[in-house]
């Protein structure tokens, strides 16, 4: 992103979040986000297979140690 | 080295160690600054029950009478988690201590007080606004790393043997490093997190700062155990390491890390981690070893850290941004407006690099590297240079840690006094695979016990 479109970014999704910034505050955060960018920009460049998961991956519950269905019925 | 130690100062009655700590922290925290609250009456009546219980022949813990302190994001029943924050003031005091201080209380321990820190845990500095920053105790005016810093310096001041911090990019690591102490970042989730104040849930570590080797590996030892109620606690069972403390390093496949590691350190760095490694019996020579992706896991680290840490105080940055630390409220801003496109592909990233970093631990089983690229700046340092490139001082002490704790492998910051820091101290991280901090720890006891590392009075 150029700087100017930089700063647009910045402005609509701090609107979007209802986070307040003068334009002083939205220059730094800019620069940050640009720092952001480049380490994005890094990740990007990397081959992922659609199959390559999140490194957290939603687990329901802990899967049993006993056979829910095996173990009913018996005394 | 020249101070003596916490272990072999066991066996002293719990108050004289207490009211020896006391009249130290109020000798010199005037001038370091690591602390933000006491806890004076509890320990003093904590102290007594221990001499009480050693009086009546009962069984002491390991820890019986051991003072120590917390980074003010762990909660002390009665008191109030800062978490290094001004916003953080008009919460309600903790009801109950953070799971951590339970267990070390259960050992024997005795809780002094709260330690200052980087508003809630982002920085590498403990250059803390509503504070005032902690002062390096081996050089006033200098930075005692971040974002733990209050507890690595009371350490380093000899206020307390014993401290707890957190470390998701290198926040127990740095400070070690910079401060001159022994810290231990265990393998991501062995610890439960239970009753502190968050920053990044899915890289936040907690563990202990200690004056010996022997501290250190007693403290992870009795922190130790699962904990269902806290989601990040993946440890299931107990996993002592204390009684494998002087198995020694013979055998131990030993590499120090060059590539990344080596580019990013300053020479005083790059000789600390070759004594450590020549002293551990290191196979090959510098710059043998290659982590894998090391620049791309800081990358990944940042991002995250960046989304994970702006969405947590979302609230707070639309309607209170004027109370957050200056130093670092606009970095928070940032990383709550990342596009989701960036963090996504970071976690993606994670689960890649952490099968990488876990197949070089098929061919190791200790890796050395610098744990600061520099020793401690001063206070206030903007930029600094390293191996000619002019780098901005405060994320930059978290380029060596951050690749390692986004594979959450554990580390042992061990204390070096190599040349060319002015008599500064620098850290070395020994790092293990996941679940081996048994082998980091033998490390660190085998350059202790060598001279190697450890621990220097500060003159305050």
């Amino acid at each position: 992103m150029t700087d100017p479109q930089l700063l647009a970014y910045a402005n609509a999704s701090a609107e979007a979040l209802g986070i307040p910034m003068d334009a002083a505050r939205t220059q730094r955060v800019a620069g940050y986000l640009r720092l952001s960018g480049s380490f994005a920009g890094l990740l990007d460049a990397v081959a992922m297979g659609p199959e390559l998961e999140p490194a957290e991956v939603f687990c329901p519950a802990p899967f049993p140690s006993v056979d829910p269905a095996s173990s009913e019925g018996q005394s | 080295m020249t101070r003596g130690n916490s272990w072999s100062g066991r066996g002293q009655p719990a108050s004289v160690r207490l009211e020896e700590a006391l009249a130290r922290i109020d000798l010199t925290d005037g001038r370091v600054n690591a602390f933000t609250h006491l806890t004076r009456e509890r320990a003093r009546r904590e102290a007594g029950a221990v001499d009480a219980r050693r009086a009546r022949g009962e069984a002491l813990g390991p820890l019986a009478g051991m003072p120590f302190a917390v980074k003010n994001l762990f909660d002390i029943e009665g008191v109030v988690t800062l978490a290094g924050s001004k916003i953080n003031r008009d919460h309600v005091a903790a009801t109950a201590d953070a799971v951590l201080v339970q267990r070390l209380r259960d050992a024997g321990a005795v809780l002094v007080g709260a330690t200052n820190m980087d508003e809630y845990a982002y920085g590498f500095t403990t250059e803390n606004t509503h504070e005032g920053p902690t002062h390096n105790p081996h050089r006033l005016g200098f930075l005692a790393g971040g974002s733990s810093g209050g507890s690595a310096a009371a350490v380093a001041a000899s206020q307390v043997p014993l401290t707890l911090g957190s470390d998701t990019n290198g926040s127990i690591r740095v400070p070690a490093s910079l401060c001159g102490v022994w810290g231990l970042k265990p393998t991501f989730g062995r610890l439960s997190r239970r009753g502190t104040y968050p920053f990044v849930h899915s890289i936040d570590h907690l563990g202990p700062f200690a004056d010996c080797v022997e501290t250190l590996a007693a403290s992870y030892d009795v922190m130790q155990g699962p904990d269902p109620l806290d989601p990040g606690c993946h440890a299931t069972r107990v996993q002592p390491v204390s009684p494998t403390l002087g198995h020694g390093v013979k055998g131990l496949r030993v590499g120090i890390l060059g590539g990344y590691f080596h580019d990013n350190a300053s020479a005083a760095a790059r000789a600390a981690a070759s004594a450590a490694a020549n002293a551990l019996g290191a196979i090959g020579g510098q710059g043998e070893v290659i982590w894998p992706d090391a620049a791309l896991g800081r990358a990944c680290a940042f991002v995250i850290t960046a989304s994970e840490g702006g969405s947590l105080h979302l609230e707070d940055l639309r309607h209170r941004a004027q109370d957050f630390e200056p130093l670092s409220v606009d970095r928070f801003i940032a990383g709550a407006l990342q596009p989701a496109h960036w963090y996504l592909r970071a976690q993606r990233f994670r689960r890649r690099y952490r099968d990488r970093v876990n197949a070089l631990f098929q061919q190791w089983d200790l890796l050395v590297a610098p744990a600061t690229p520099v020793a401690a700046p001063p206070i206030g340092t903007e930029w600094i240079d390293i191996q000619g490139t002019r780098l901005p001082c405060r994320p930059s002490m978290g380029l060596l840690t951050q690749p390692i704790s986004a594979a959450g492998c554990p580390v042992v910051a061990a204390p070096m006094w190599p040349d060319g820091t002015d008599g500064l101290p620098m850290g070395v991280q020994l790092i293990a695979a996941p679940w081996r901090e048994d082998i980091a720890l033998r490390a660190a006891w085998h350059l202790q016990q060598a001279g190697v590392a450890g621990l220097k009075e500060a003159d305050l």
